[in-house]
């Protein structure tokens, strides 16, 4: 076999080994066959290609005819014209399944069945991967680059499916592949160089080569591992946020979101990167504990929270009344600027409830059972700037204890609980309300139990969910983030009677000063809305360290009377910006009752290892940054400095000695050192198999020197040479203005490209690397004979026994053994 | 037969000009050096007279002469080798004679013989042509293999056995041999024992258009060499020896000398590399080089520039070598365009 049909056949070997991680995508695994049938099928076609004299681009683009061919007759057989020939019938079928095996991916999870569309998907896939690594390792002779299709094909496979644990198995395979192509290509290549000899090599030269080898793995080893230290801070930006696309991006198909908000949010809370999405400016006192809300989910149906099937108009700039709001309940008018940052991509406008006019650009539709609006078709909240007018609505604990009889429509819509909802839940509510009369107090009773007295914690390690099973879960382990605190006061509520939904959006976001806010995606979240007759839909905060309890929700503090008083949720010392953000959120009473410092503590302590770790990163990027640039620089300023040690020894005299003061013999060599690496520096490397006069002559024929200069470096050559070979005793005069004369001779017949590398990175500083790996070998030698020598004298005992012990057997033996 | 030795003259008669070298060795370095310069200078002048535009192996010539080697001159003919040989014997005033090698030719005739005398009734030694201060050999690889090899014992040894008894050579001695490339007609190729005999080969080549025809102005009258006298004498020039034997040479040099060697030995495209007593030749011909360079001391470029010169001859490339149609001067060439000056030692240089 060649060393070119071998590359043959270990690129498609690499092409199908790979291939294997797809295997998981799918249940059976029928398809593979026909994938590695495809791959040898092209393999053949770009060998039997190569042979003919055709250009080289040729060779893939017969392959792919072939493999269009091959899919045609493996597909719609049915659909070739008398069985072979393809048409546009042919086509038309294909064109079919591609179709429904596009809308199967869309259709199925992952194990997916084998349909044909996703099999024709597949294989295809499959085939033209293998053709373009057949066409960059064989065709085009760059192995090294068919990585790169093996390794979109093998992220495919590993991005998509469920590996539970075996991704290491899928990853070997591809990765052996590639090793084996990359192995056959390096066979080939040498082989391009005529017989290969598997006789012993040099010892020289190929110590040398290993020599390279190993510096070059090691250096590739180091960046490798030291690389991802300070790519970290830049993960998430890199790959993209996952979870990318804000809640419920309705609009724009992406069907997950839409038909699962709080999927999304579980997975924006889960993995957090901090980007900021939107910032405001919002007028009014409450502007730091005021919630931004982007939809509500009103439909409870046992298995889930979701939007019953929406009531959509056009945007009527002035939204309606609130639902049950009395104008004798407090409600000011608050007016907010927001500007929508390109990461947040979202189909609902985040606005603060209840907003009473609101006109954002583009087409909005409203909806009006939730209160919210929804983009039309593709408007999202990308880039958007908007201004919504909405009530910081205010009433007294007194006003809500007295809130009438729930009108009928709101009661059916908000009360409904599925036949299946487990009896516990309500038995629990219950409980935890006993004594309360009013749906306030029980709302209360029940916050309060959430966020201090029930012993609940905070942590995003638990599944998502809002049906019965997963409420009864969280209520028995306690714990669970925004979601589940949210789905299940609601469905409590709902089942003590007061309407509930449950409210999605952001808490308030880090204030920037002024009444400005930036929030961010930690900001995400969750929270029950509760209806009381009077004054429609209030927010309640059971979850514990998120947001911010509403001053109503609080018996004691709420103003029974004087709605005008002031709100104590911002911070003591810092009044009009208070630190909401979701990190270190803990609502003034709660921090007043010491009920958070825990809470608090293990925040701070989060931030803390979290600062140490990012100055940790930014210490070690500044170091890094600091010691390239001293690798940078290093060459100029050690060659500066042994320039002038150097010319400083050849041309100082001693203060009032003789002006042709002698030099000695490492000055004189010193200077034509000098001398060599100068004229190295412009562009002369030095010669070893050069006497110091041809050298001279040489510097002068290359480096243009004029008279003066020619003579200079004449004079120093000699010099050198009468140190170096003559008998002992000569006395030379100083040098270093020979030395210099040459210098400026060889500057200004260089180039000026010349003269700034020659300052900048001077070439003679490769001295300074051998003279480093010179004492790196020598160390290592010394390091080594000590080793061995050790080794050997703790062994050495051991070894005489031995050979005693032969000897005495061979003694034994009668046998003419060595006197030794 | 003694016939075939055409003995064509001898200069022992006290030439007019070859003195002035008469000076104490006290002050050898500088004096000495001058003195050398002067007369190499007269020699160098005189045999430049005849073959003209040809500096470079004239001065090769000397240096052989200097140090006390022989000479082989190689090239087609008709570009003067002959010439050179008799100018160069001529200039110095020292007894010189003229062998012509022919295939009859036959050791006895070069060595000498004993022939019994019918009056004295005794064998009678009678010398051959090469009891001489400077033998020319024309065209030394006409003559068998045994003849040329009479030449062995005489080169090395600068003594002659007949019958048992060893025969001083007068000195100095210096054999100048020419010889036709070996591929021409009827010719023998030098062993290898006597190539390696001589210090070094050098070969003239053809004269640059200018000096081709300066030549027929001055040929187209009467022989050049005609008008030579001596210009120094055998004593002045065996003086100028001594004086080359003391020529320093550093060990760095002397190391480069036996690197360069070595490194023929170990070329892969030579089969047989220089031997022992091409590295003692290589620095003799150095040291007489960097006298007559006015030097008291060796530098690598003395080395360098008789590389070829001195080693060439001596090295047998391998087939694949000759295939290739690499001469030895280019595989010289290379080896001294690769190998590294040797690093000057520290001890050596610590001094100041």
């Amino acid at each position: 076999m060649t060393t070119r049909a071998k590359l043959t056949v270990y690129s498609a070997l690499a092409s199908a080994l790979a291939t294997l991680c797809l295997l998981p995508l799918v249940t059976s695994g029928g398809w593979y066959l026909h994938a590695c049938l495809l791959i040898a099928l092209s393999a053949a076609a770009g060998a039997g290609l190569r042979r003919l004299p055709l250009p080289r681009w040729l060779v893939p683009a017969g392959q792919l005819l072939v493999l269009v061919y091959a899919l045609m007759l493996g597909f719609a057989g049915s659909a070739l014209t008398a069985g072979v020939l393809p048409g546009p019938r042919a086509l038309d079928a294909v064109g079919t399944l591609l179709d429904g095996g596009m809308q199967d991916i869309q259709e199925y999870a992952i194990p997916a069945p084998a349909t044909p569309g996703l099999r024709l998907i597949l294989v295809g896939s499959v085939a033209l991967v293998a053709v373009v690594v057949d066409a960059v390792a064989v065709t085009f002779r760059k192995a090294a680059l068919a990585g790169l299709p093996l390794l979109a094909l093998y992220s495919v496979g590993t991005g998509l499916a469920d590996h539970d644990g075996r991704a290491w198995l899928w990853f070997l395979f591809a990765a052996f592949g590639y090793l084996l192509l990359l192995l056959a290509e390096g066979q080939d290549r040498l082989s391009r160089w005529g017989r290969v000899f598997h006789g012993g090599s040099r010892g020289e030269s190929g110590g040398r080569l290993s020599h390279n080898g190993h510096r070059i793995g090691f250096l590739a080893l180091a960046t490798a591992l030291v690389l991802p230290l300070f790519l970290g801070q830049w993960e998430f930006h890199l790959f993209g946020d996952r979870a990318g696309n804000g809640i419920g991006s309705g609009g724009n198909g992406s069907g997950v979101t839409t038909l699962d908000p709080l999927v999304t949010l579980a997975a924006k809370l889960s993995r957090p990167s901090g980007e900021e999405m939107l910032t405001y400016t919002m007028s009014g006192d409450n502007a730091g504990s005021t919630y931004l809300r982007t939809g509500a989910l009103d439909e409870f149906n046992g298995t889930e929270w979701k939007l019953s099937p929406k009531d959509v108009s056009g945007n009527p700039r002035a939204l309606p009344a609130p639902e049950g709001l009395a104008p004798s309940v407090t409600a000011d008018p608050v007016a907010t600027a927001f500007t929508v940052t390109d990461r947040m991509d979202s189909a609902w406008l985040p606005m603060p409830y209840p907003a009473t006019e609101a006109d954002p650009p583009g087409s909005w539709k409203y909806e009006g059972s939730t209160r919210t609006l929804i983009g039309d078709g593709k408007q999202t909240t990308r880039g958007l700037r908007y201004e919504v007018t909405s009530l910081d609505v205010r009433p007294t604990a007194a006003q809500l204890r007295t809130a009438g009889q729930v009108p009928e429509a709101i009661a059916k819509r908000y009360l409904t609980l599925p036949g299946d909802f487990p009896q516990a839940v309500a038995t629990i509510a219950t409980d935890v309300t006993r004594g309360k009369t009013t749906g306030y107090d029980k709302a209360v009773a029940l916050q309060t139990w959430f966020t201090r007295t029930g012993g609940f914690t905070y942590s995003t390690d638990v599944g998502n969910g809002t049906g019965n099973d997963a409420i009864l879960t969280f209520l028995e382990n306690k714990k669970g983030f925004c979601v589940h605190y949210a789905s299940t006061m609601a469905a409590m509520a709902r089942a003590l009677g007061i309407p509930a939904r449950v409210a999605l959006g952001f808490t308030p976001g880090q204030g920037l000063g002024g009444k400005s806010f930036k929030v961010t995606d930690r900001e995400y979240h969750a929270w029950p809305e509760l209806y009381f007759q009077g004054t429609g839909w209030l927010r309640f905060e059971p979850t514990p360290t998120r947001g911010s309890a509403p001053d109503y929700s609080d018996p004691v503090a709420a103003p029974s009377t004087a709605p005008t008083q002031q709100p104590t949720t911002a911070a003591p010392s810092t009044g009009a910006v208070p630190s909401a953000s979701a990190s270190s959120s803990c609502d003034g009473r709660q921090r007043q009752l010491g009920d958070c410092a825990d809470q608090d503590k293990a925040a701070l302590k989060a931030q803390g290892q979290r600062s140490w770790w990012l100055s940790w990163q930014a210490l070690a990027t500044v170091a890094g940054g600091l010691a390239l640039i001293a690798l940078l620089t290093a060459p100029m300023l050690w060659r500066a400095w042994v320039r002038r040690r150097r010319l400083g020894a050849a041309g100082r005299r001693r203060p009032g000695a003789d002006p042709r003061t002698e030099l000695t013999d490492q000055q004189v060599l010193a200077a034509w050192e000098e001398l060599v690496d100068s004229a190295w520096d412009l562009g002369i490397p030095p010669d070893d198999s050069r006497t110091p006069r041809s050298a001279a002559r040489r510097i002068a024929e290359a480096g243009e020197l004029d008279a003066d200069a020619t003579a200079a470096a004449g004079r120093v050559a000699l010099a050198t040479e009468r140190v170096l070979y003559a008998r002992s005793g000569q006395s030379a005069s100083a040098l270093a203005p020979d030395v210099r004369t040459a210098r400026d001779g060889l500057r200004a017949s260089a180039r000026r490209t010349g003269r700034a590398r020659a300052l900048l990175l001077p070439p003679s500083s490769a001295r300074l690397w051998w003279r480093t790996t010179e004492r790196v070998d020598d160390a290592r030698d010394a390091v080594r004979g000590r080793l061995s020598r050790a080794g050997a004298a703790l062994t050495g005992p051991f070894r005489r026994a031995w050979a005693r012990l032969r000897g005495g057997k061979g003694g034994q033996g009668g046998s003419a053994g060595s006197p030794e | 037969m003694p016939g075939s030795v055409r003995v064509t003259s001898t200069y022992d008669q006290d030439g007019q000009g070859g003195r002035g070298g008469d000076r104490q060795p006290e002050n050898f370095q500088r004096g000495g050096l001058h003195e050398l310069g002067a007369v190499v200078d007269r020699v160098r002048a005189s045999v430049e007279s005849v073959i003209e535009g040809k500096p470079e192996a004239v001065r090769i010539a000397l240096t052989v002469m200097l140090a006390e080697g022989h000479l082989l001159l190689e090239d087609v003919p008709g570009v003067g080798k002959t010439m050179l040989a008799k100018a160069l014997a001529r200039s110095v005033d020292c007894t010189v004679r003229r062998i012509q090698f022919t295939p009859d030719l036959l050791p006895s005739d070069v060595t000498g013989t004993n022939i019994f005398d019918q009056h004295q009734r005794d064998f009678e030694f009678r010398p051959g042509a090469i009891f001489a201060q400077i033998v020319v050999g024309d065209e030394i690889n006409r003559a068998s293999p045994k003849t040329q090899s009479a030449l062995l014992e005489s080169m090395e040894e600068r003594q002659v056995t007949i019958d048992g008894t060893s025969y001083e050579l007068p000195s100095p001695f210096m054999v100048i041999a020419t010889q036709n490339p070996v591929e021409m007609e009827g010719t023998y190729p030098l062993p290898e024992a006597q190539r390696d005999r001589f210090m070094a080969r050098i070969s003239i080549g053809y004269p640059s258009p200018e000096a081709e025809f300066a030549m027929l102005d001055v040929h187209g009258g009467a022989n050049p060499l005609d008008d030579l006298a001596p210009v120094a004498h055998a004593a002045d020039i065996l003086k100028l020896v001594e004086l080359v034997r003391t020529v320093h040479i550093a060990d760095p040099v002397r190391r480069y000398a036996v690197d360069l060697v070595g490194a023929t030995r170990t070329s892969p495209e030579l089969r047989l590399g220089a031997s022992p007593r091409a590295t003692l030749h290589l620095v003799r011909a150095a040291r007489a080089a960097a006298a007559l360079d006015g030097r008291d001391y060796v530098t690598p470029d003395d080395i360098q520039s008789l590389a070829v010169p001195v080693l060439a001859h001596r090295l047998m490339p391998t087939a694949e070598t000759q295939l290739s149609r690499r001469t030895s001067e280019q595989i010289v060439l290379d080896l001294v365009a690769r190998l590294p000056l040797p690093r000057p030692q520290a001890p050596a240089v610590r001094r100041g």
